[in-house]
């Protein structure tokens, strides 16, 4: 048997939790959702498992990869759209070439898949629909069958006087592969609200097999706390596996760093992750979990909290009644604030390995003596170029450009508060354009056609030594300073002024298909590709510096920008995930950036 | 650039004989791409990453560019096959909102 983990949700419901986590990854006693379920497949022997992804796909597929650590093989369906849960079967319709068990990736349960297949078969059942008994199935989709459990009718989310039946559905289905004939292709389908109903229609054999096993899902915030808070308070024994016992009902896996005079005045029920260091004198009231790589400072207090991975609580800071989130992963800077019930201020701590440090170390340095002499050696070449721009037009020498890298996220709700601070970095640069340019800027938006990345053809707001600065890269030289002061590094993506920073947050960035302007409706929507550069790091030489500079069309500049973003962040160790660009990020790599963007200018390709 | 060029009820299949797709080769890509969408009224295309390990931003790009021809056409390029670190990079970048991901041929081929 083969099988489908439903795992395309968005999550809108957990949000913030699923801010930076697709809703599958979240963990429950800290491990995905989503690895309880292939556990469950695993348990039952069911070795080839297929994954629909459709928000943040990396995430899982980056934990899983091909499933090879967790003794399965799995491959993935990635969606453009939502096909819905039957619609994602049929989209990868030869996968399916055997009996399959369909999951929801978000769920929890401890089914019994060996013994509801065996149902399935003792009954020649097409497809059967794992059910259980509820007092009040208000809130679900009702399943009614005959004396024979085969399924007659379906009602959703009845009222509890009128449901026909007690049984619910599971979302768990054992289905043969010649139901999907009964799929139509490419138009999104559902289970539930189309497929099951033609079938009872058509007569087919259709079963539910009832069952007593535990069944949860993490729908919304409340969910998540309550299934983990069951899972802590003992009610699934394997959630303690790998884990050891410091005390009464305090477990911990045995990586991590628990000081001693926290041990003893702990209250369980705790559930401590790997790789954890916990200090002297914290005080711990449970039910507590709390992730990997998780740093709790001196005199910190934590009651009734989860607090997830690679987060630290600093000293003397209180967490109660709290979902604390994963830290920003891209990211783990003290440059942004993650607030969790307003008065608690959290602040996550960098687990970098040694070597990231070194890379990190050896980077900023190179930046910073480059950037020195750099500006040692140009001081006389810029006192000229000063004298020329006083003389050739009225203004002051430099240009003050405010830089957006990250744009503010403020996010507010009844329990939470996660603000990201704005990034941003003023630079100065010779000025090469007439004083008034920028109150200029907005008549020129209707003359000329703009948006991010779109440089204005012979743009007469420019003066004519700038003209000759800009063409020769002069202009921006000045931002050595800011590399030097740290603001900025010599390799990044280059930051946008803050109105095209705001016309791609708002507007986003869409290509029309070229050359015949008669099709309307051909367009590329290309905003989140284009967006995903706030996540690199500032810097003077990036991609499509070195390969093209303005030559390049909006949307080349835009991949060129998000790959190099992406590339950047990457963590050190699990480089060998994307291949050649892991290199990317190290010092080598860097250093690599630097000759062939420097080889690029000076042969003043394509500048201006 | 290695190309092998098939058709399949309609759908051209253009598979990259090549182990690495980077910018030495995205222009002679995006050439050949754009002369067969424009020589053929082309509308349905499937390219085929099967071989490939490494592609690079440019060759994203010129990709990008081939998207927007034949989006022009009211037609679409579907990718097929891609291998852990160029799926890592559609994944990443958010390509994947852009181009339909198979990995088996007939469900690309039926997909359109």
């Amino acid at each position: 048997m083969k099988a489908m983990i439903l795992s395309a949700g968005l999550g809108t419901r957990l949000m913030p939790l699923t801010l930076n986590t697709p809703k599958p990854m979240l963990p429950i006693a800290n491990k995905p959702a989503l690895e309880h379920i292939v556990n469950l497949c695993k348990r039952h022997n069911i070795r080839d498992i297929k994954m629909n992804l459709y928000y943040l796909p990396e995430k899982v597929d980056h934990y899983f990869r091909d499933g090879h650590n967790f003794g399965v093989n799995i491959s993935y369906s990635i969606e453009k759209t939502l096909w819905g849960t039957a619609g994602a079967i049929k989209r990868v319709e030869s996968f399916f070439d055997e009996t399959f068990v369909v999951l929801m990736g978000d769920g929890l349960t401890n089914i019994d898949l060996t013994d509801m297949l065996e149902y399935h078969r003792k009954n020649k059942s097409k497809a059967t629909i794992a059910v259980k008994f509820v007092e009040d199935p208000s809130s679900y989709g009702v399943v009614v069958v005959d004396d024979k459990n085969h399924i007659v009718s379906f009602q959703e989310k009845p009222k509890k006087e009128e449901a026909k039946s007690n049984l619910v559905n599971l979302g768990i289905y054992i289905i043969e592969p010649e139901v999907l004939a009964m799929v139509p292709r490419n138009t999104p389908y559902d289970f539930g609200k189309e497929l099951f109903p033609l079938m009872v229609e058509k007569n087919e054999p259709f079963f539910a097999y009832s069952t007593d096993s535990l069944w949860d899902d993490i729908g919304g915030i409340h969910d998540f706390w309550n299934v983990n808070i069951s899972a802590v308070s003992g009610k699934m024994p394997e959630y303690f596996q790998h884990t050891k016992e410091l005390q009464q009902a305090v477990s911990a896996h045995p990586s991590s760093n628990i000081a001693k005079s926290t041990i003893e005045k702990a209250k369980g029920p705790i559930l401590i992750g790997k790789n954890c260091i916990i200090k002297d004198n914290v005080t711990l009231i449970g039910p507590i979990i709390i992730g990997d790589d998780v740093v709790i400072e001196k005199d910190a207090m934590i009651s009734n909290s989860i607090i997830m991975n690679n987060t630290g609580v600093g000293k003397n800071i209180e967490v109660n009644d709290s979902i604390v989130q994963e830290t920003y992963l891209f990211n783990t800077k003290d440059d942004y604030g993650l607030y969790v019930d307003d008065a608690k201020v959290l602040f996550p701590v960098a687990n970098t390995t040694f070597e990231e440090k070194m890379n990190k170390f050896l980077i900023r340095w190179t930046d910073k003596v480059i950037a020195f002499f750099a500006l040692l050696f140009l001081f006389i070449p810029f006192l000229f170029v000063a004298i020329l721009i006083k003389l050739d037009s009225k203004g002051p020498i430099f240009y003050r450009s405010k830089r957006l890298l990250t744009p503010p996220i403020d996010k507010t709700g009844k329990k939470w508060y996660i603000y990201f601070k704005e990034k941003s970095v003023t630079y100065y640069v010779f000025r090469t354009m007439y004083a008034d340019a920028d109150t200029r800027v907005h008549d020129l938006k209707n003359k000329y056609e703009s948006g991010p990345f779109k440089k204005i053809e012979d743009d007469p707001r420019v003066t004519k030594i700038g003209k000759f600065l800009r063409k020769a890269s002069i202009d921006e030289l000045p931002l050595f300073w800011n590399i030097l002061k740290g603001d900025m590094s010599l390799v990044g993506i280059w930051a946008l002024p803050v109105y095209e920073a705001e016309y791609l947050l708002n507007d986003g960035l869409r290509i029309p298909g070229s050359l015949n302007q008669q099709v309307k409706d051909a367009e590329i929507d290309i905003s989140e590709l284009a967006r995903m550069r706030f996540q690199g790091k500032l810097g003077l030489a990036g991609f499509w510096q070195a390969r093209g500079r303005s030559n390049l069309t909006a949307e080349e500049r835009a991949i060129h920008d998000s790959v190099q973003a992406v590339m950047t962040n990457l963590s050190f160790q699990k480089n060998d995930y994307y291949g050649e660009y892991a290199k990317f990020s190290t010092y080598g790599g860097y250093l690599k950036m630097i000759f062939e963007t420097f080889y690029s200018v000076i042969r003043r390709h394509g500048s201006m | 650039m290695l190309l092998e060029i098939s058709k399949e009820n309609e759908v051209t299949i253009v598979v990259i004989k090549q182990k690495r797709a980077t910018m030495e080769d995205a222009k002679e890509f995006k050439e050949k791409i754009l002369d067969l969408i424009e020589t053929g009224k082309l509308t349905k295309m499937i390219i085929d990453f099967s071989e490939v390990n490494f592609a690079d931003s440019t060759f994203m790009g010129a990709l990008v560019a081939s998207l927007k021809r034949i989006t022009s056409n009211k037609g679409d390029i579907k990718v097929l096959g891609l291998s852990q670190p160029i799926r890592a990079m559609f994944e990443l970048t958010r390509l994947y909102k852009i181009f339909e991901i198979f990995d088996n041929r007939q469900d690309a081929v039926n997909s359109f």
